[in-house]
């Protein structure tokens, strides 16, 4: 253990002690004593779920950006701006505006990971057609992330739009209030999937180097970047059907583990994009509480003004 | 493990049948354990020499038959092809803040624990390795704070510790200094026998020095292929590179 990885870990225990104690409603630590009180219900049967979920969501979306930086082998390439995370919003507003499909129902998660596995399947067939290039697959997640857009906006101004409470808060990202044994759920499958993606990390080392020289490493690189791409398409459709799209957690949490840890496999890189986004996604939700309580803004807006600066700062620090 | 030959029959690859000048026809057999130079003027193909060897272009038609083995590489599975070659190529692909140790540790990917854990045999060898082609220095270095020189011979490193039978070199001497390309060289002249060397290069005089064979390329077909002798004495430099002289 070197010094970088103590201090992250104090930062994030002292982050996850102080977030549930912010909020609208002040936490009074002398009732926290007694099971019945309001402070205390609020405390363990509010806050602490949604920590829970803060945490899986922050650390997921994060892993799959390192992920996606690696399989692409660009620093831009993440869920988001590929496309996908966008792709999963339109298919649960299609189901919310022609099916009468709630967010959360089976068949509105079903139609967002339709939908994302169409835009994987649009570029499978786009980057095979010719040598694979990073810079390709970027463009390919402009293009994708216009008219996506283009087509969500088209049928939300069929509906009542309205932000905080309505449909288009789903474009900043939010965090859910949930119950306590969903929230366990959100916990326990956020560090499965941690542990599969670690598990199975070794062929994204191999696909670093280039797809010529992963193949010389045993590595078949369509097999495998089209097997991740599906794999981490479905975790993306869930995270976006819970949260609706946070930006900037998979795009600048990885990069600033690489800057800081100096990561020697994608193994350990995946693991410190973990933590790292859970503790990002964290501080974002206690600011974005306590900046006007009772109000409560979107956390993917905090994301994107603490992400934005930093990854200018990255980059203006790489150059 | 012994090197082994290549026989390579009617070969012709390219990206459609259609478009006759990304195209490429070649007839040759290589002896095991030998140390081949290509050369050639740029765009005569030698990177998609290279590239064909390990089944990495489209075969139009033709076969590459490698050692004893009766299946045609462009088939060949991704666990076989890791265990016959090691590929430099051209412009190498990095993780800028990865630092050198962790990178020369990617030689040993396939035979990699489930944990990532390497054999106490692997790190031996990597260490002793390190010594032997004088990168001890860089190893708790990033690969973005080395020179592109150094860079070049970490990526060269990777190459030849990965235990394969043959190895394929595009460019390597690239951004090297004299000494070094030199040492480059002797160290590959050293391999013969255990493994079968391809190394494309516009390093004539070294190809002429050290290696067994010469293939000489020319406008996507295979001008010659011979003994170095055989090339000295027929002056086909002179055809392919007339203002060398």
């Amino acid at each position: 253990m070197n010094r970088k990885t103590l201090i992250v870990a104090a930062l994030f225990l002292l982050v996850v002690a102080a977030v549930p104690w912010l909020g609208a409603e002040p936490i009074s630590f002398l009732e926290m004593s007694n099971p019945t009180s309001l402070s205390y219900r609020i405390f363990w049967e509010l806050r602490i779920p949604r920590l829970l979920v803060t945490l899986s969501l922050g650390g997921v979306l994060a892993s799959v950006g390192s992920t996606y930086q690696s399989l692409f082998r660009n620093p831009l390439c993440e869920p988001y701006i590929l496309g996908i995370s966008s792709a999963v919003l339109l298919g649960v507003v299609i189901a919310e505006t022609f099916f009468q499909q709630k967010v959360g129902t089976p068949l509105s998660f079903l139609f967002g990971f339709g939908l994302a596995l169409m835009l994987i399947l649009l570029l499978m067939i786009f980057t095979s057609s010719t040598k694979f290039s990073s810079d390709r697959v970027i463009l390919f997640g402009m293009g994708a992330n216009f008219v996506l857009s283009a087509l969500l906006f088209l049928l939300l101004s069929f509906q009542t739009q309205s932000v905080g409470g309505g449909t288009l808060k789903w474009f900043f990202g939010f965090l859910p209030w949930v119950e306590t044994s969903k929230a366990v759920w959100f916990g326990f499958g956020s560090l499965l999937f941690l542990i599969l993606l670690m598990v199975f990390s070794r062929p994204i080392d191999a696909l670093r180097l280039g797809d010529s020289v992963a193949r010389t490493l045993g590595v078949s690189p369509l097999v495998s970047r089209n097997s991740y791409l599906v794999f981490t398409s479905l975790v993306v459709a869930i995270t976006v059907s819970v949260s609706g799209t946070i930006g900037f957690v998979g795009l600048v949490v990885p990069q600033v583990c690489r800057i800081i840890f100096r990561p020697s496999s994608m193994r350990s890189l995946l693991l410190q994009s973990f933590l790292l986004g859970a503790l990002f996604l964290s501080v974002a939700d206690g600011i974005s509480r306590s900046i006007i309580p009772p109000f409560e803004f979107p956390v993917g807006v905090i994301t994107t003004l603490l992400g934005g600066p930093l990854f200018l700062i990255t980059l203006w620090k790489k150059s | 493990m012994k090197a082994p030959g290549i026989k390579i029959k009617n070969l012709m690859v390219g990206f459609s049948e259609h478009l006759p000048i990304n195209q490429i026809k070649w007839e040759l057999d290589i002896n095991p354990g030998e140390l081949v130079g290509i050369i050639g003027p740029n765009g005569s193909g030698k990177t998609s020499f290279l590239r064909a060897l390990m089944g990495d272009e489209t075969f139009l038609s033709g076969e590459i038959l490698i050692g004893g083995e009766s299946e045609s590489v462009q088939s060949w599975s991704s666990k076989k092809i890791s265990q016959h070659f090691s590929y430099l190529p051209q412009e190498s692909f990095f993780d800028s803040f990865q630092e050198t140790e962790a990178y020369l540790r990617l030689a040993f990917l396939p035979r990699l624990g489930l944990l990532g854990r390497m054999s106490q045999e692997n790190s031996a060898q990597l260490d002793s390795f390190a010594r032997d082609f004088e990168l001890s220095s860089y190893l708790k270095k990033r690969l973005q704070d080395l020179s592109s020189g150094e860079r070049q011979r970490v990526f060269l490193g990777r190459v030849l510790l990965q235990p394969s039978q043959m190895v394929l070199l595009d460019e390597p001497t690239n951004h090297l200094d004299p000494n070094v390309v030199e040492k480059t060289w002797v160290f590959l002249k050293n391999q013969k026998n255990k493994k079968t060397v391809l190394v494309a290069t516009h390093d004539l005089s070294q190809v002429e020095r050290h290696c067994d064979r010469v293939i000489v390329l020319s406008g996507r077909e295979m001008l010659f292929s011979g003994t170095v002798s055989e090339y000295q004495t027929r002056e086909i430099k002179r055809l392919v590179f007339p203002f060398t002289y």
